[in-house]
């Protein structure tokens, strides 16, 4: 069953103010950002553990909280799952008497059907009568799910479900989290500060930062458009620039950066239309700055936006290496001692001999290169 | 004189209980009074055992308050310690040995006793 949930609060704390709004529907919604940018709290506020100072929370055609109504349904009655960070189950009960927590009120009957579904469901069975502490960390999570389930809630909210587990039980089970979300085919609001969490997870990625959402996108969206380079500093996205705008069209934007002019295209969606002389962010990703193979000639068509460069310094991450290269441009190097960041992988590397060869040609196809729009106003301010 | 002791301790084992339990069971129905008999009081019961004993036996060792408010009447009001006092005041030295001992033997079995439920508390 889908239903939409719209939220809209504003919660002052002594020293901080959350002010979000924003809406999900089907499938998994990740509200992702930095600790302490105000995520949990509003799934505390969205679970009715807290009450809003302001605003309006709407699961479908139920209102939840309305401050102006005057309208504040308590948690016992939300029917919101809620899955807890370190899952919170009932120590003292058994793996079965948990799951059946959410079920009481109902014929006895019903009841253990539903909780005997869910076990099965979760491949619990035969853990039934264990306690929580003498089940591993993947059926833990499992239970958890299953509790929270169980009642057929209208959303399920899970906080940081994954944080505090090591890394290698942390990819199985957000595999594992993954296939039951989309199983039981139920909404879900979940809160992570990792991205790599939110972006496998999510559907729609809400950005948090400081108590605000700076952008609200589904993900491959959110990953390949970030709205302003305050998004993309949260995603951690690497050889963020600034030039200045030469030219823009529709389809194509030609700006000045470190000298030179570079094209890049750009979104009719967004239709960003910036003055000439204005100032532009944009990104390259660093896998995607190709290294022109000397033996091949430049002649390539697929080679555009042609820079010349010299490695300073490398770092080798097993898999990878990253390259940070200074152009030879005159004037200062746009990253501290050098201009890009260029990933290439293992074999790359060992089949061009870069670790002999430090002086290359590069390329960015202009269908590479990201505008960051929206941001330009906000950063000359600050 | 017992009561602030197990106060104490009842109070310090109810707050030890992880809020978090105590969230679970509001959303997933369970009204307040509820949630404290099914999760709470469950949680925090060796912690309050652990008071009623440290209680038992501070009550147990109550020699001045009782002398002064309750008297000292055989069978009624009289504690160890004053049965004690009783007796060295009135020569049965054997007599003060055999309470002595009591005492000490019901000490230890208290220290033990809540030492054990304290920990399985934890």
């Amino acid at each position: 069953m889908s239903q939409q949930l719209d939220v809209r609060l504003v919660k002052r704390l002594p020293g901080f103010t959350l002010d979000v709004a924003w809406s999900a529907g089907d499938g998994v919604a990740a509200l992702f950002g930095p600790s302490g940018a105000g995520k949990t709290l509003t799934l505390q506020c969205l679970s009715g553990l807290l009450t809003p100072d302001a605003g309006r929370i709407v699961v479908g055609d139920r209102v939840l909280f309305d401050a102006a109504a005057g309208i504040n349904v308590p948690p016992q009655a939300r029917h919101l799952g809620y899955v807890f960070q370190g899952y919170a189950l009932f120590p003292h009960l058994s793996v079965a008497a948990n799951i059946a927590f959410g079920l009481r009120g109902r014929p006895r009957a019903q009841a253990a059907r539903r909780t005997t579904e869910v076990i099965e469901r979760m491949s619990l069975a035969g853990l039934e009568h264990r306690r929580p502490h003498e089940i591993s960390g993947g059926q833990r999570q499992r239970v958890a799910l299953g509790r929270a389930l169980a009642p057929d809630p209208a959303f399920l909210l899970l906080d940081e479900p994954l944080s505090a587990l090591d890394v290698g039980l942390r990819q199985s089970l957000r595999e594992e989290l993954a296939g039951i979300l989309s199983d039981w085919h139920v909404a879900a609001v979940l809160v992570t500060h990792d991205f790599a969490e939110a972006y496998r997870l999510g559907d729609q990625i809400v950005v948090y930062e400081a108590g605000q959402v700076i952008q609200a996108a589904p993900r491959s969206e959110l990953l390949w458009r970030p709205a302003s380079e305050r998004v993309a500093g949260i995603l951690g996205i690497r050889n963020v620039l600034r030039g200045s705008v030469v030219k823009a069209s529709h389809d194509r934007i030609q700006f000045r950066w470190r000298g030179q002019i570079l094209e890049a295209v750009n979104s009719p969606a967004r239709s960003y239309l910036p003055e000439p002389d204005s100032s532009l962010a944009f990104f390259i990703r660093p896998e995607y700055v190709r290294l022109i193979r000397k033996d091949r000639g430049t002649a390539d068509p697929h080679h555009m936006n042609l820079l010349s460069g010299e490695i300073v310094r490398e770092a080798d991450f097993g898999t990878t290496y990253t390259l940070y290269v200074r152009l030879d441009n005159p004037g200062r190097p746009a990253q501290g001692d050098y201009d890009l960041e260029v990933e290439v992988p293992r074999l790359v590397y060992e089949i061009l001999e870069i670790g002999r060869d430090r002086r290359w040609q590069l390329s960015m196809h202009r269908g590479s290169i990201q505008i960051l729009p929206g941001s330009l106003g906000a950063e000359s301010a600050s | 004189m017992a009561l602030p002791l197990l106060v104490r301790t009842a109070r310090v084992a109810i707050e030890s209980v992880d809020q978090n339990l105590e969230r679970a069971a509001f959303t997933l129905g369970r009204a307040e009074w509820r949630t404290a008999l099914e999760v709470t009081l469950p949680l925090a019961r060796n912690g309050i055992l652990a008071g009623l004993v440290l209680a038992f036996a501070r009550a147990l060792g109550e020699f001045g308050a009782t002398l002064m408010l309750a008297g000292n009447i055989p069978g009624k009001t009289q504690t160890l310690p004053l049965s004690i006092y009783t007796a060295v005041q009135t020569g049965e030295a054997g007599q003060a040995l055999t309470l002595v001992a009591m005492l000490t033997l019901l000490s230890c079995v208290v220290v033990v006793a809540s030492a054990r439920l304290g920990a399985r508390a934890l």
